[in-house]
């Protein structure tokens, strides 16, 4: 009776799940499905949610004409923008952290709370004097003034602090009595174990660049070197908001597609990397 | 022994250099350059000059600053509650086990991880007041369509409902992954005082989630501040700056109108709101979250 009420029970929790799924991720299978339909299929009422007519001419129009904005390069700048970005803040922030959770040197506690708390303070606060000062290093409207940037905020250092504090002493005992230099410690003993958050901070770096809209949108000007968010927001004023609502909904999908993609792959590491994100002390 | 000792001085000093010549390059030195810069009145057409703190008085007077901090406190004190109990319930039910609940925790936590101008683009779409879907749903039940995003009264209950949708996946996350932490022990030895399931969430798993509650509190705080992206590309800080925001304000002062010392006032406004409103939310929460501990 009991495993009859509980299989009751599961069954009604799948379905009430699965309808709940289907209902929040609805409006981006209909970015999908939008996409796919040619314009004026989209213009019928009563609408019909499954395409009736499948073509790829909106993506094609959005990657190839050059029309307004040229999303397939913004597409691979975004991504160039991202991987440096990933790369230059992994590579500062390694041996940062390191030498905050694990060697000795006057001040660093202090240094080290000083830096984080940096951290809370709302990114609009950098704006204006971080524009001034690229402006005056003549960085403006340049690959630098989306790259270097984002490498000085302190929240790598804090989140791999936190993992190194966890590596037992011995280890850094026995490499010292072999002789082992702190940098070959940290490179070859360290970053290995040091591997899962590592790879969340790679992941949360690489999705934030590649989802910033507002500070590529002031720093570059030249269509050519514009990342992909900034550029999508320039095809609304280049394409016609209801009869053309599939050709920029073929651009929005194209944005999404990385993304979902990973997503899809790796869910396991986004969720982890998210969670670490939130370790609150 | 007494060169080994030297060197490892040294070597700190050289694991760090990289990463604080970043720091002190683009966060100390601005954040300097912008408390200096509050105080001084400039546009590109003069020199700067410096004037006290005429910034920060003038904007008190400023019809426009003083509608974006309400604005901006509007959505926050909408937003945060529903950001906080909808990813909250949801978490709790993700975190049953039953068939497909993988397929419905990924469909549900996905749109998060979607850029903005793909999420927004996608939702001007579905709300287009002609032949967008919501119409067409609202058409087909027999209520009349809106034009959600131009008119006055709808359109900042948008921005909150297209934020919910789309960011409620990062906090179910953060919620799920405290849930699965929780020790089963004392839900086993509730359930077996008679404690109902109702009675179990509310003395064991709300006193228990206090810090992440608080965690999260002060995250969507922080972010109601910074809210500009769907301002941005929704409404443009419309209608009538029904939708303009503290952030949105900051943008064209400093990059439309180019008066670079009063944006960096706001700037400094926008953090003494957060940090008082962040110690303020603080304080309530503990003492309500306290007495169930």
């Amino acid at each position: 009776m009991i495993g009859a009420a509980k299989r009751r029970q599961k069954i009604v929790l799948s379905i009430v799940g699965l309808l709940l799924g289907l209902v929040w991720f609805f409006p981006i299978l209909w970015m999908f499905f939008s996409s796919l339909q040619p314009n004026s299929e989209l213009l019928i009422y009563p609408p019909r949610i499954l395409p009736r007519v499948i073509t790829l001419e909106n993506f094609r129009t959005i990657l190839f004409s050059t029309r307004g904005v040229n999303v397939g390069r913004s597409f691979l700048n975004s991504v160039f923008y991202a991987s440096l970005v990933t790369l230059g803040v992994l590579v500062t922030a390694t041996p940062a952290a390191y030498a905050f959770a694990r060697m000795e040197f006057r001040g660093r506690d202090v240094i080290f709370w000083l830096i984080v708390a940096t951290l809370i303070l709302p990114v609009q606060m950098f704006i204006v004097p971080v524009y001034l000062l690229l402006d005056r290093l003549g960085l403006l409207n340049t690959i630098w003034s989306i790259i270097l940037p984002p490498i000085g905020p302190a929240f790598g250092v804090f989140l791999l602090r936190q993992f190194m504090l966890t590596i037992p002493d011995e280890l850094e005992d026995a490499a010292k009595i072999d002789g082992c230099s702190p940098l070959r410690f940290l490179v070859q003993i360290v970053v290995p174990l040091m591997r899962p958050p590592l790879a969340s901070l790679a992941i949360l770096t690489f999705l934030g660049i590649w989802n910033d809209l507002l500070w590529p949108m002031l720093v570059i000007t030249d269509s050519k070197l514009l990342p992909l968010q900034p550029a999508l927001t320039r095809i609304r004023g280049e394409y016609h908001g209801t009869f053309e609502a599939g050709t920029i909904m073929a651009g929005a999908f194209v944005a999404a597609i990385p993304v979902l993609v990973i997503f899809s792959l790796a869910s396991r590491y986004i969720v982890r990397a998210v969670s670490t994100s939130g370790i609150s002390r | 022994m007494g060169t080994g000792k030297k060197r490892r001085d040294f070597t700190p000093f050289l694991f760090i250099l990289p990463f604080m010549a970043f720091f002190l390059v683009f966060i100390v030195i601005p954040l300097i350059h912008g408390l200096l810069l509050s105080l001084q009145e400039w546009s590109l057409l003069s020199d700067p000059v410096f004037v006290g703190l005429d910034n920060y008085i003038e904007l008190l007077d400023v019809r426009r600053f003083r509608a974006a901090v309400q604005n901006t406190f509007m959505f926050a004190v909408q937003s945060v509650p529903l950001l906080l109990v909808v990813p909250l319930v949801l978490a709790l039910f993700l975190n049953k086990t039953f068939v497909g609940q993988k397929l419905a925790q990924n469909a549900i936590i996905s749109p998060f991880l979607i850029p903005s101008s793909s999420v927004l683009l996608l939702w001007i779409w579905m709300l287009d007041s002609q032949t967008g879907m919501i119409n067409q749903i609202f058409k087909a039940v027999g209520l009349p369509g809106q034009a959600w995003l131009s008119r006055q009264g709808s359109a900042m209950g948008v921005i909150v409902f297209v934020t919910l949708w789309w960011t409620a996946g990062y906090n179910i996350i953060l919620f799920l992954s405290s849930l699965q932490d929780l020790p089963q022990d004392l839900y086993e030895a509730a359930a077996v005082d008679g404690a109902s399931g109702w009675a179990q969430f509310w003395h064991i798993t709300l006193p228990l989630l206090r810090n992440r509650m608080l965690f999260i509190t002060t995250l969507q705080i922080i972010a109601s501040f910074k809210l500009f992206d769907q301002v941005y590309i929704l409404t443009g800080g419309g209608p009538a700056g029904s939708t303009r925001t503290l952030a949105f304000y900051l943008y064209e002062t400093g990059f439309r109108d180019f008066m670079f010392g009063r944006a960096a006032a706001v700037s400094w406004y926008m953090f003494i709101m957060i940090a008082i409103f962040g110690l303020l939310q603080a304080k309530l929460l503990t003492r309500w979250l306290g007495e169930g501990v």
